[in-house]
């Protein structure tokens, strides 16, 4: 039997063509049926692989407050990858020439693509990993026989994680939308690149201004200079940082997937 | 209708594979676009749906930019390409996840269809063979009664009793909205169920005549002895014997040998477009 209805013909008609809630859920529920079995078995293999090293290191190391923040540090590095990992496969069916036809002709426009594959990746993989890290901690905490320590593995690390994550996810987001295949791999190699030369740049006008005596007296550096750093690396690049760089790098990712072709 | 103006296409590093193709496909038709492996016949069904970007000129469907691939000009296209790959889901899972996304799907007609091809809605898409997935996505194209549907190669992998099926299928879900573009180079498979056949040959459209009109100005011989050389558009040697594609004189329409007539056009399509002119 039938267990969705299709939109009727006046409903599609007055559909907004760049944003409908209706197409986007549709979109979601696609995504999430065609995933599904390799998402249960990543969460799962994932999910044991985790209960048993915490299991090891708690039940060994009782009474050492210290493994279970190494632990949590564990499931933060884990909580990382596995998101990057999963973003750059969210696109994953454009990669494949005979998967692709299907899902750059599917009736959605390219922002709910967009919008779906950020909802995904982004908020709700990180409540689905905050769950999963709850289970952990508290198993870790009631295993190595410190309950109290619990509450405190969740502190404001845990958030400034959380929102670097939300932040550089944007990079391995855009990776998705433009590389085909290898797309994390291939997202790494560019960061690399990327910081290399940034690394280049950066080298090279520090020598310009400070010349080649190495260490620098702080007192012989220019005020005015010094103040201009300050600003950039205190101001600018925070700023930039935590507010420019996801937004831009989703409108550019808007741009990569209406730029794909087969 | 669909509108292809001034299209110039050519793959990166590569020779270009349109040069200026202009075309223009009218709803209640049934064509049939043949073509020499590699003249670009998937390319240009391609650009069609949305899914391959002119270098110039302008693909319009319905109105829209094709390459904008709107989802209101998305929810009236399906395409079913040569190469595919179904999800390893049920057939059931299928439609309830993709049917939701045309506003015209017919959950009864899919279940006539598949019916019909004799596949049940439990089996796992990645569990059938390569034609029953083409049974399974030429019955799901058809009952989204998108009112483009662009088949490549439809009928590679069918079994003989499929593609009787396949051409009845085709040929009862046609209506003056509709318009289908069926590619083939396999051109007796699409004998009796296409109206107009278009043909691509370097870059460009070669060929584009109703059926109708070609059963009434040429007739195909398989024995051209005693038919005058100014009456014969085209000749090639046949089992022995000298056939080809002959002015009809008589006016009285006849069967079209889709074979000969490729052939014909391939060899020499300037005469023969000659002779459709006058």
């Amino acid at each position: 039997m039938n267990t969705t209805i299709p939109l009727t013909l006046v409903q599609a008609k007055t559909m907004n063509p760049v944003f409908d809630l209706g197409r986007l859920g549709f979109f979601l529920k696609r995504q999430l049926s065609l995933n599904l079995n390799t998402l249960w078995m990543a969460i799962l293999s994932g999910f044991g692989t985790l209960l048993v090293i915490s299991a090891l290191f708690a039940f060994f190391n009782r009474e050492d407050t210290d493994v279970l923040f190494g632990l949590r540090n564990l499931y933060l590095v884990a909580f990382f990858l596995a998101g990057y990992v999963f973003t750059s496969l969210v696109f994953n069916e454009m990669n494949s020439p005979k998967k692709s036809y299907a899902f750059l002709t599917l009736p959605v426009s390219k922002v709910e693509k967009l919008v779906g594959a950020w909802l995904v990746s982004a908020p709700v993989f990180v409540l689905l990993y905050g769950a999963i890290m709850v289970l952990l901690a508290f198993f870790s905490s009631m295993l190595a026989q410190q309950p109290e320590v619990f509450p405190h593995l969740f502190d404001r690390d845990v958030w400034i994680c959380v929102k670097v994550y939300l932040v550089t996810h944007s990079v391995f987001f855009l990776g998705a939308c433009t590389f085909k295949g290898n797309n994390f791999l291939k997202t790494l190699l560019a960061l690399i690149v990327f910081a290399l030369i940034i690394a280049v740049y950066s080298g090279s006008v520090g020598y310009l201004l400070l010349g080649d005596q190495g260490q620098v007296n702080e007192e012989s550096i220019n005020p005015a200079l010094k103040e201009n750093f300050e600003f950039i690396f205190t101001r600018i690049i925070p700023f930039i940082f935590w507010y420019l760089l996801a937004p831009f790098l989703l409108v550019v990712s808007y741009f990569k997937l209406q730029e794909r072709q087969v | 209708m669909i509108a292809l103006k001034d299209i110039q296409f050519r793959y990166k590093k590569q020779r270009p594979l349109f040069e200026n193709l202009n075309l223009t496909l009218q709803p209640g038709f049934i064509y049939g676009l043949l073509g020499k492996n590699g003249a670009g016949k998937s390319s240009l069904l391609k650009h069609m749906a949305g899914l391959l970007y002119p270098n110039r000129g302008e693909c319009r469907v319905f109105g829209y930019n094709a390459q904008d691939r709107n989802p209101l000009m998305l929810q009236d296209i399906y395409v079913i390409p040569e190469e595919f790959e179904l999800p390893g889901i049920s057939i059931a899972s299928f439609i309830d996840n993709n049917a939701v996304f045309y506003t015209r799907f017919d959950y009864a007609q899919m279940d006539a269809y598949l019916t019909e091809f004799e596949l049940p809605r439990t089996a796992k898409l990645s569990n059938l063979s390569y034609g029953q997935k083409k049974k399974f996505l030429i019955a799901f194209g058809l009952s989204t009664n998108a009112r483009l549907l662009i088949l490549d190669e439809p009928t590679n992998g069918l079994d003989i009793p499929s593609k009787s099926q396949f051409r009845k299928i085709m040929a009862s879900s046609l209506d003056e909205e509709k318009l289908i573009i069926i590619s083939t180079h396999q051109v007796r498979d699409l004998e009796n169920l296409i109206d107009n056949i278009v043909v691509l040959e370097q870059g460009s459209i070669v060929f584009n005549q109703n059926v109708a009109d070609i059963s009434e100005k040429v007739t195909f011989e398989y024995n051209l002895n005693g038919v005058p050389d100014n009456e014969v558009l085209y000749a090639e040697e046949l089992h022995g014997r000298r056939a080809g594609i002959v002015k009809n004189l008589s006016g009285l329409e006849t069967r079209i040998d889709l074979e000969l007539l490729f052939n014909g056009i391939i060899k020499d399509a300037a005469t023969i477009n000659r002779h459709f002119a006058n």
